[in-house]
């Protein structure tokens, strides 16, 4: 495994635990928090998915 | 699929309930399956037929004031349906081998006690399982009329109902589904069938993690009272746990793909805009949460 595969994986468990504090700060009713976190989730998921992509173009 | 260099012979083809793989089933599951491909109409009446049972006669059968009479009947229903099958297999397997009775004549009608005499095992299993379920489930409504009332017969149960009775009656006029006995002849015995590509390890654990985190995700937000908030934290926690799995999931595909890999600095480049872009939105946050 490579360096940049564990950082792939450090970035999905990082967006769940995004995603998981966005759906926390839904429940409490802070809407522009809540945004903030689901943004932060997907943009982490998105970059580790991509770190692990092979031969496909961008 | 035969290659076309060897023909089977009839005495090396495995025997019908065998696989294609060539490997023996055991003998308790090889039982089940022979069983289950020789199920006669009255069989694939049954299931229907218990659906319905389920819906409109229990019901009534078990209603508030109904008699005892009406339960009996109701089990005699029951009994009909599922008896039937067996009543029909060992018919069906007695009457192997043996000369079918001869047919009457058309056009000539014979006397009641004649055209009995002419059922065949199938015929009595047909006959049990459709009359004895219509008849005791008519015995039923009668002793409870008051069970199919429109005050205490939900409409979506009487219209599942009344698509279950149309099944079974569908399936007790159809004749009943039989194997291809040709089907036999076109297997070819050979050893396991054996994957073109080996899968490597760990792709199970990679899903695994993501279906915790997903799950994990689920356990946030239950205490919510506003009903709309509640379901809006609902569908978020559900689309954000399948976007978790399928992240994982790709992780985990990536590392079986066939395409040769790019190098690590391919790699970053092509990570670098969705990279700089959680780095941004992070410093922002931590901005704005220490100007405030």
């Amino acid at each position: 495994m490579q360096l940049l595969d564990v950082l792939a994986a450090l970035l999905v468990v990082g967006a769940a635990a995004a995603f998981t504090f966005g759906a926390m700060a839904l429940a409490r009713a802070s809407d522009v928090e809540a945004i903030y976190y689901l943004v932060i989730g997907i943009v982490a998921l998105r970059a580790g998915v991509q770190l692990v992509r092979s031969g496909a173009s961008v | 699929m035969n290659d076309g260099t060897s023909e089977a012979s009839p005495d090396s083809l495995p025997p019908s309930s065998a696989p294609v793989s060539g490997r023996p089933l055991p003998r308790r599951r090889r039982w089940l399956l022979e069983r289950m491909a020789s199920v006669g109409a009255s069989a694939q009446a049954a299931i229907p037929g218990l659906y319905a049972w389920a819906i409109t006669v229990a019901p009534a059968a078990w209603s508030r004031g109904a008699p005892l009479l009406a339960k009996v009947a109701a089990v005699v229903g029951v009994l009909a349906l599922v008896t039937a099958p067996f009543l029909e297999g060992a018919a069906a397997s007695v009457s192997d081998g043996a000369d079918p009775k001869p047919s009457p004549a058309r056009g000539k009608r014979l006397p009641l006690l004649g055209t009995v005499r002419t059922w065949t095992g199938p015929t009595w299993a047909r006959a049990w399982s459709v009359w004895g379920f219509v008849l005791s489930s008519a015995t039923v409504w009668a002793l409870a009329p008051a069970a199919l009332s429109s005050a205490r017969l939900d409409g979506v149960r009487g219209a599942a109902g009344m698509v279950g009775w149309a099944l079974f009656a569908f399936a007790s006029a159809g004749p009943a589904l039989r194997s291809d006995p040709s089907a036999a002849g076109r297997t070819v015995a050979s050893t396991s069938l054996k994957p073109r590509s080996e899968l490597p390890r760990g792709d199970g654990a990679y899903v695994a993690v993501g279906v915790a985190l997903a799950l994990a995700m689920q356990g946030v937000g239950w205490g919510v009272a506003v009903p709309e908030r509640a379901v809006l934290v609902r569908l978020v926690t559900v689309v954000c746990g399948i976007a978790v799995v399928s992240g994982t999931t790709s992780i985990a595909l990536a590392r079986d793909a066939a395409r040769a890999p790019l190098s690590r600095r391919l790699r970053l480049r092509r990570a670098l805009p969705w990279l700089l872009m959680l780095v941004l939105v992070v410093l922002a946050g931590v901005a704005v949460g220490t100007a405030r």
